[in-house]
């Protein structure tokens, strides 16, 4: 029998504004708290990447013009015996081929490899905003020791939803 | 020099870099608003500071950095190798530097992020686990 449960949901225009004020609530949640301390540092720094991954994407205005075509979601879930961090934004069409091929090379990196990359752009002299959202990407990877798993839907010929995915084990052992 | 002290907030850490009283501290959490403009200035000041010391032939005693970071974002993370590499400048200019990584108990993740700090910067780093 499958064991569904939210712990936090949220769908609609991120600001900076609001990050703070989930994060907040977030912490103050009864079924967050009640975590081991490791899960809860686990899953907050996952759930940050991904709402700061939403907000760089579509913040600034950028999309706005589609904005109530798709609103963006953030989601922390448990199921069985995982946690589930699910995402999902409106994305520029032209953004996508790079978008799948990072995260492509990201999955088929192990533990070493992927921290070798994490080190290799954090030693860069400067960061493109490119690289900035591939580091995010490799944090993810990092946190949950999982794969990143994605999804595009179209929208119109310039915009596509983009949903991603991470599982986070260790929900059967975590209070 | 003048000291500088940043009050924490939910998003940016405490800063204290104070040379009179050898107390230098980065705590908390840090994913800021604008991270390059939270970060810029510190590694302005510690630039000037690492000129100063210059001008001094040996330091009188080892200077006390301490890491204590409860949380810290992916673009963080790129700015706090920069100021490890900063001082990492004074280290190989000959002072004498103590840099204190403090890890939450349990937290892995930090404690691997500041031997990986410590890694690219060259700069050694002494190890606190601190139990909550």
């Amino acid at each position: 029998m499958t064991n569904k449960e939210v712990i936090l949901e949220y769908c609609g225009v991120v600001t900076f504004a609001k990050i703070d004020r989930m994060l907040d609530r977030l912490s103050e949640m009864p079924a967050f708290r009640q975590l081991r301390r490791n899960i809860q540092k686990q899953l907050y720094g996952i759930f940050v990447e991904c709402i700061e991954n939403i907000y760089k994407n579509t913040g600034n205005g950028r999309d706005n013009l589609n904005i109530n075509k798709k609103l963006p979601y953030i989601r922390l879930g448990k199921q069985n015996d995982k946690f589930c961090i699910s995402s999902g934004n409106i994305i520029a069409n032209k953004r996508i081929n790079n978008l799948k091929k990072r995260i492509d090379t990201i999955n088929h990196l192990d533990r070493e490899g992927l921290k070798s990359a994490y080190m290799e752009i954090l030693d860069q002299e400067t960061l493109s905003a490119e690289e900035g959202a591939g580091l995010g990407l490799i944090t993810i990877a990092l946190r949950s020791g999982n794969k990143i798993k994605y999804n595009f839907t179209s929208l119109d010929e310039q915009h596509s939803y983009y949903e991603m995915k991470i599982d986070v084990s260790g929900a059967s052992s975590n209070q | 020099m003048k000291k500088v002290t940043i009050n924490p907030t939910s998003n940016t850490p405490k800063v204290i870099l104070d040379p009179v009283n050898n107390i230098f501290e980065i705590s908390g959490e840090s994913r800021p608003f604008d991270v390059p403009s939270f970060y810029q200035p510190l590694l302005t000041w510690l630039d000037e500071f690492c000129q100063e010391l210059s001008k001094i032939k040996s330091n009188s005693g080892p200077i006390d950095f301490k890491f204590n970071l409860e949380y810290f974002n992916s673009l963080s993370a790129k700015y706090i190798l920069d100021l490890c590499k900063k001082l990492y400048k004074i280290y190989s200019d000959g002072h004498k530097i103590n840099v204190i990584w403090q890890y939450e108990s349990g937290d892995d993740y930090m404690f691997e992020s500041g031997q990986e700090m410590s890694k690219i910067s060259k700069l050694p780093f002494g190890y606190e686990e601190i139990r909550i």
